[in-house]
C-alpha cells in the first residue's frame, strides 16, 4: 500500500472556487478522514484523487509517483484507486460475486477464491455471493462495495461518505466492520465525511476542511483538544465560548479565572471549554455563603464573588441521552448561558441552582 | 394517432427523477459534449418541423389571406363540432374513469384484478376499430351522440389509468390525518383525496382531449366532421392546399391552448408525498348493498367498450369471410406493418438516445429546452405532421416525397415522446457514479459502456422501442397521407375496405391490429414500480 501526497491543488467550477490550494499527506497504511460541512469541497478533493476530474493547478502523487500535475493526468482506470461511493453504487445487474470480481482481469474472475476471502474480510457470509444487490441490506451493500474496491488490491481506497445513508444502528456496526477490513488489508484510505464522531472514532488523522481550504491536519485527539480556531472547535464537537480577559496566563471570565493552555499575550480574548469540562456541584442549602459545596476535587478556581466553590447557575433544561445528558445552564450573576455534559446517573432538576467548576485547561482564541 | 396511452410530458415532470445528477461542484455549468449536442439539436429540430411549418406557412400567407381562409362559416361549424365533442368526452371520461378507478382501488368491489385488466383493455382496440365495430351493426351511432359514446368508450382508460395509479400511491396517512382533524369520510375525500388526484385527472383529461383533436378514423366512419376529418377531406380534394394548412393551423392552436390550460390549472402546488417511510396500502370502503349496482355498472361499461366492438369483429370474421378476402394481401400488409413498425421503432429509439442522454447526464437549460422540444410532436395530430411533411417534401425535397424514409420520419416525430420517456428513465438506471466506480476498478470508457451502461439501459431501450412499434402498427392518419403508393399496411388496408363499406373484408386487418396491441395493453395493467429492480 501507498502514501498519498496532494500538493497545492486548486479547482473551480465556473466562478466558484471549490478548492483553494490543498496540501495533504496521507501516510501509507493509515486512515485519514477529511471532515467538513457539506459544500466545503471534500468530495471534489476525493474525485480529483480518484481521477474523475482534473485539478486546475497542483499535483497529486501516489507513493511519490505523480498521477496528475503539470498538465498530465493519468485516467482513473490506470490509477489503481479503490472507490466506495455513497450508498455503495453496486452494479445492479450483477451478482455480489460479479460485483466483487469486476475489477479483476478476465481470467481470474470465474472460480476465484478471492470472492470468499473478500467477503470474509468485510465480515459477510460467503452465502451472499450469489445474491443480487437489491437483496442486500444497506450495510451489506456498503460492505460489498468495499470488498469490490479492495479486490484488485488498489494502492489507496477512497470512501465518499459511505455510511451517511445508513440508519444509526447499522452505521456503527458497518463503520467498525469497514475499519477492521481496512486494517486487515493494511490499506491506505481516505474517508470523506461530515460526521465528526465518525471522523474522530475511525481515523488515524483528521483533515478539517472549510470553504475549500484545509484548516487543520492533526490526530483525532489533536483536532478535538487543540482546534486551530474557534470554528474548527465548534465543528468537531460542542463548544462553550466565553469572552475573557487574559492576564499572566490566566483568563478571567464569567466562570472565574481559568488556566489557559498556550497562554496568549495579555488582553481581550475568547476562551473555549468543552461541555464535559464544566462540572456541576450541588449548591449549599439555602445558598449560605461560606458553607461547603458538595464539590469533588475542584479543579477550577474559586470564584471570589460567591462564598462557596464555583459559580452559581440555574438549570434551564436537561436533554437526557441515557449514557449522558446535556444540561443547559444560566449563570445566576452574569446571565450567560453555558452547556455542560454530565453522566446519565446524576441529573440535576430543571430550575434548581447548582455550582459550576471547570476541569482542565481552557483554550484561548482572539476575540471576534 | 394511435391508442396506447402516450406517456406525454404531462405524466412525467422532467425535473423529477434526476436525482443522479452529476456530482459537479456547486454552481457548475454543464459542459455539453459537442457531438452529442449536435445530434440532440438535430433531433429537436426534426421534432419541431411540423410546428415550424404551420407557423411559417401562416406567416408567409399573410394576414389578409389567412383571415379570408380561416374566418368562414365552415370553420365555425368545425370549431363548434370539435369543441362540443371534446368538452363532452373529457367530462364523461373524467367521471367514468375516476369512478371506475375508485371502485377498483378503494372499494370492496370483488374481482379487482380482473376489472383492472378489463377497464384498460379498451386501449387495445384502436378507436377506428371501435367505431367500425359499432357502425357496422347500427347506423344509429352516427352524429354527435354516437360519436360521443364511442370516443368516450375508447378513451376513458386514459383517465382511469393515471387516476388509479394516483389512488394506489396515495398515502393513507393523509386521509387518516384529515379524519383525525375532524373531517368526515366524504369530507376527507373531497378536501384531501380529490385535490391529490388533480394532477392525474388533469393529465388524463389532457390526453383525452389531444387524442380527440387528433382522432380521424372513428369520426370519419361515424360521419362526424371535426377539424381532422375536414383537413383530410380538403387534402383528398385539393391536395396540399392553403385551406388545408390553415385548418391545420387552427387545430394546432387548439392543441397549444389545451396544453397551456392544463399547465395553468395544474398550478405550482406540490402533490408529491413529503417525507420518508414506506406508504402503507390504503383501506377499502365497504360497498355493502351497493356492490350489485357497482358490478352492473362496470359490467355495462366493459360490455359497451369491449364486447360490442370485439363481438362485431368476430361476427364479421365468421360471416364475412365469404366476402373473399385475399390471404396473400393480408400477409403482405401484415409483413409491411411489422417491418415499418420495427424500422420506426429502431430509428425513433436511436433518436431519443442523444437527447435523453443530455437531459439525464448534462442537466442544464439547453438540455432541458432540447428535451422539451421533442415533446411537441405528441401535442400535434398525426394529420398535421403528415400534412407538413408532404408539403415540405413536394416543395423542397421532391425525391423524398412518397418514400418510406419520409413515412418513418413522420412516425419518429409523432412517437418520439414515448421513446423519450422510457429511454430517459432507462438512462437514469445507470447513474454516472457507476461509471466512476467502473473506471476506478480499471475499466476504460468502452469497457464501461459494454459491461455496465448497456446491460443496465438495454431493457429500457427495448421497452421504448416496443411502445413505438405498437403505436406505429395501429397508426392510421399519418400512414394514409405519407405511405408510398402501393404500400399496403394493416391500417391502410383496413381503411380502404371499411370506408367502402366492405366490413367483412376489413375484419381480418382489424383483428390483427387488436392482437398486436394486446400485449402492450396488458403491460399497462401491471402495477408499476414494484418489480425487482433488475
Amino acid at each position: 500500500m501507498t502514501s498519498l501526497t496532494v500538493d497545492g491543488v486548486t479547482k473551480s467550477f465556473g466562478s466558484t472556487h471549490v478548492l483553494a490550494g490543498i496540501d495533504l499527506h496521507v501516510p501509507a497504511r493509515s486512515l485519514t478522514a477529511v471532515l467538513g460541512p457539506s459544500g466545503c469541497g471534500k468530495t471534489t478533493l476525493l474525485r480529483l484523487i480518484a481521477g474523475f476530474d482534473d485539478p486546475d493547478a497542483g499535483s497529486i502523487a501516489l507513493d511519490g509517483e505523480v498521477v496528475v500535475g503539470a498538465g498530465r493526468s493519468r485516467p482513473p482506470q490506470r490509477r489503481r484507486v479503490g472507490y466506495v461511493p455513497q450508498e455503495g453504487a453496486l452494479f445492479p445487474h450483477l451478482s455480489v460475486a460479479a460485483n466483487i470480481t469486476f475489477g479483476l482481469p478476465r481470467r481470474s474472475r470465474a472460480g476465484s477464491t478471492r470472492v470468499g476471502e473478500l467477503l470474509e474480510l468485510v465480515g459477510l457470509d460467503a452465502e451472499l455471493a450469489r445474491r443480487h444487490p437489491h437483496e442486500l441490506s444497506g450495510g451489506q451493500q456498503q460492505r460489498v462495495a468495499l470488498a469490490r474496491a479492495l479486490a484488485p488490491e488498489p494502492s489507496i481506497v477512497l470512501l465518499d461518505e459511505p455510511f451517511s445513508s445508513l440508519d444509526a444502528g447499522l452505521r456503527e456496526s458497518t463503520r467498525r466492520a469497514v475499519a477492521a477490513a481496512l486494517t486487515a488489508a493494511s490499506a491506505t484510505a481516505v474517508l470523506v465525511t461530515h460526521d465528526q464522531a465518525e471522523a474522530l472514532s475511525l481515523a488515524d488523522q483528521v483533515a478539517v476542511m472549510r470553504q475549500g481550504r484545509l484548516v487543520q491536519l492533526d490526530s483525532p485527539e489533536g483536532v478535538y483538544r487543540t482546534p486551530s480556531d474557534a470554528g474548527v472547535a465548534g465543528f468537531v464537537g460542542e463548544a462553550v465560548l466565553l469572552p475573557a480577559e487574559i492576564r499572566a496566563g490566566l483568563a478571567s471570565c464569567v466562570l472565574g479565572s481559568l488556566r489557559v493552555r498556550w497562554p496568549r499575550a495579555d488582553g481581550p480574548a475568547r476562551v473555549l471549554l468543552r461541555p464535559e469540562q464544566i462540572l456541576l456541584h450541588a449548591a449549599p442549602p439555602g445558598g449560605e455563603p461560606g458553607s461547603a459545596g458538595a464539590g469533588r476535587d475542584g479543579a477550577g478556581r474559586a470564584d471570589e464573588r460567591g462564598g462557596g466553590e464555583g459559580v452559581e447557575a440555574r438549570v434551564r433544561d436537561v436533554s437526557f441521552f441515557g449514557h449522558d445528558a446535556a444540561v443547559r445552564l444560566e449563570l445566576v450573576a452574569a446571565g450567560t448561558e453555558v452547556l455542560a455534559r454530565v453522566a446519565g446517573h446524576e441529573l440535576p432538576a430543571p430550575g434548581s441552582v447548582v455550582r459550576l467548576t471547570v476541569a482542565g485547561d481552557a483554550l484561548a482564541y482572539p476575540p471576534t | 394517432m394511435a391508442l396506447i396511452s402516450d406517456p406525454r410530458p404531462v405524466a412525467v415532470d422532467p425535473d423529477d427523477g434526476g436525482a443522479a445528477a452529476y456530482p459537479a461542484g456547486p454552481g457548475a455549468r454543464p459542459s455539453y459534449p459537442p457531438l452529442l449536442l449536435l445530434a440532440a439539436v438535430a433531433v429537436a429540430l426534426l421534432a419541431l418541423v411540423p410546428l415550424g411549418f404551420v407557423v411559417g406557412y401562416t406567416i408567409s400567407t399573410g394576414w389578409a389571406e389567412t383571415v379570408r381562409l380561416v374566418v368562414r362559416p365552415r370553420t365555425a361549424d368545425l370549431l363548434w363540432n370539435t369543441a362540443r365533442l371534446t368538452a363532452g368526452c373529457v367530462l364523461l371520461c373524467a367521471v367514468v374513469g375516476t369512478a371506475a378507478a375508485w371502485l377498483v382501488e378503494r372499494s370492496s368491489l370483488p374481482g379487482r384484478r380482473v376489472w383492472n385488466v378489463l377497464l384498460v383493455a379498451p386501449l387495445a382496440v384502436p378507436a377506428f376499430v371501435n367505431g367500425y365495430g359499432w357502425v357496422s351493426i347500427t347506423s344509429a351511432v352516427t352524429g354527435y351522440a354516437g360519436a360521443l359514446l364511442i370516443v368516450t368508450l375508447s378513451y376513458f382508460p386514459l383517465v382511469h389509468l393515471p387516476v388509479a395509479a394516483a389512488l394506489r400511491g396515495l398515502d393513507p396517512g393523509l386521509e387518516e390525518t384529515a379524519c383525525a382533524l375532524g373531517l368526515s369520510r366524504w369530507g376527507a375525500f373531497r378536501r384531501v383525496v380529490l385535490p391529490q388526484l388533480r394532477p392525474a385527472l388533469l393529465g388524463g383529461s389532457l390526453l383525452v382531449a389531444l387524442h380527440l383533436l387528433a382522432e380521424f378514423g372513428a369520426l370519419q366512419l361515424l360521419r362526424y366532421a371535426t377539424f381532422t376529418t375536414a383537413i383530410y377531406d380538403q387534402y383528398q380534394s385539393s391536395f396540399a392546399s392553403a385551406a388545408a394548412t390553415m385548418l391545420a393551423g387552427v387545430l394546432v392552436l387548439c392543441c397549444l391552448l389545451l396544453l397551456l390550460a392544463e399547465i395553468r390549472l395544474r398550478g405550482r402546488a406540490r402533490y408529491a408525498r413529503l417525507g420518508g417511510g414506506a406508504p402503507r396500502p390504503a383501506g377499502r370502503t365497504r360497498l355493502g348493498r351497493l356492490t350489485v349496482p357497482a358490478l352492473a355498472g362496470l359490467g355495462a361499461l366493459v360490455a359497451l367498450a369491449l364486447a360490442v366492438p370485439l363481438g362485431s369483429l368476430v361476427r364479421w370474421l365468421v360471416t364475412g369471410t365469404s366476402t373473399a378476402f385475399d390471404g396473400r394481401v393480408l400477409a403482405e400488409a401484415a409483413v409491411t406493418s411489422l417491418g415499418l413498425g420495427a424500422v420506426a421503432a429502431g430509428v425513433t429509439t436511436l433518436l431519443a438516445v442523444p437527447v435523453a442522454w443530455l437531459a439525464v447526464r448534462h442537466r442544464g437549460r439547453l438540455s432541458t429546452l432540447l428535451e422539451r422540444s421533442t415533446y411537441v410532436g405528441s401535442a400535434l395530430p398525426g394529420i398535421v405532421v403528415a400534412l407538413a411533411l408532404v408539403t415540405i417534401a413536394i416543395r423542397g425535397a421532391r425525391p423524398l416525397y412518397q418514400t418510406t424514409p419520409l413515412l418513418v420520419a413522420g412516425y419518429a416525430i409523432l412517437f418520439l415522446p414515448r421513446a423519450m420517456v422510457t429511454v430517459r428513465s432507462a438512462l437514469a438506471q445507470a447513474p454516472p457514479v457507476l461509471d466512476s466506480v467502473a473506471h476506478s476498478l480499471g475499466a476504460g470508457t468502452l469497457s464501461t459502456l459494454r459491461r455496465v451502461t448497456l446491460p443496465l439501459v438495454a431493457p429500457g431501450l427495448g421497452a421504448g422501442a416496443a411502445l413505438v412499434f405498437l403505436a406505429v402498427v395501429t397508426e392510421l392518419t399519418a400512414t394514409l397521407l405519407l405511405s408510398p403508393i402501393g404500400t399496403r399496411t394493416l391500417a391502410t388496408e383496413f381503411w380502404q375496405q371499411s370506408s367502402s363499406l366492405a366490413y367483412g373484408a376489413a375484419a381480418p386487418y382489424a383483428a390483427l391490429m387488436v392482437l398486436i396491441s394486446a400485449p402492450a395493453t396488458w403491460l399497462l395493467t401491471r402495477e408499476p414500480g414494484r418489480g425487482t429492480p433488475r
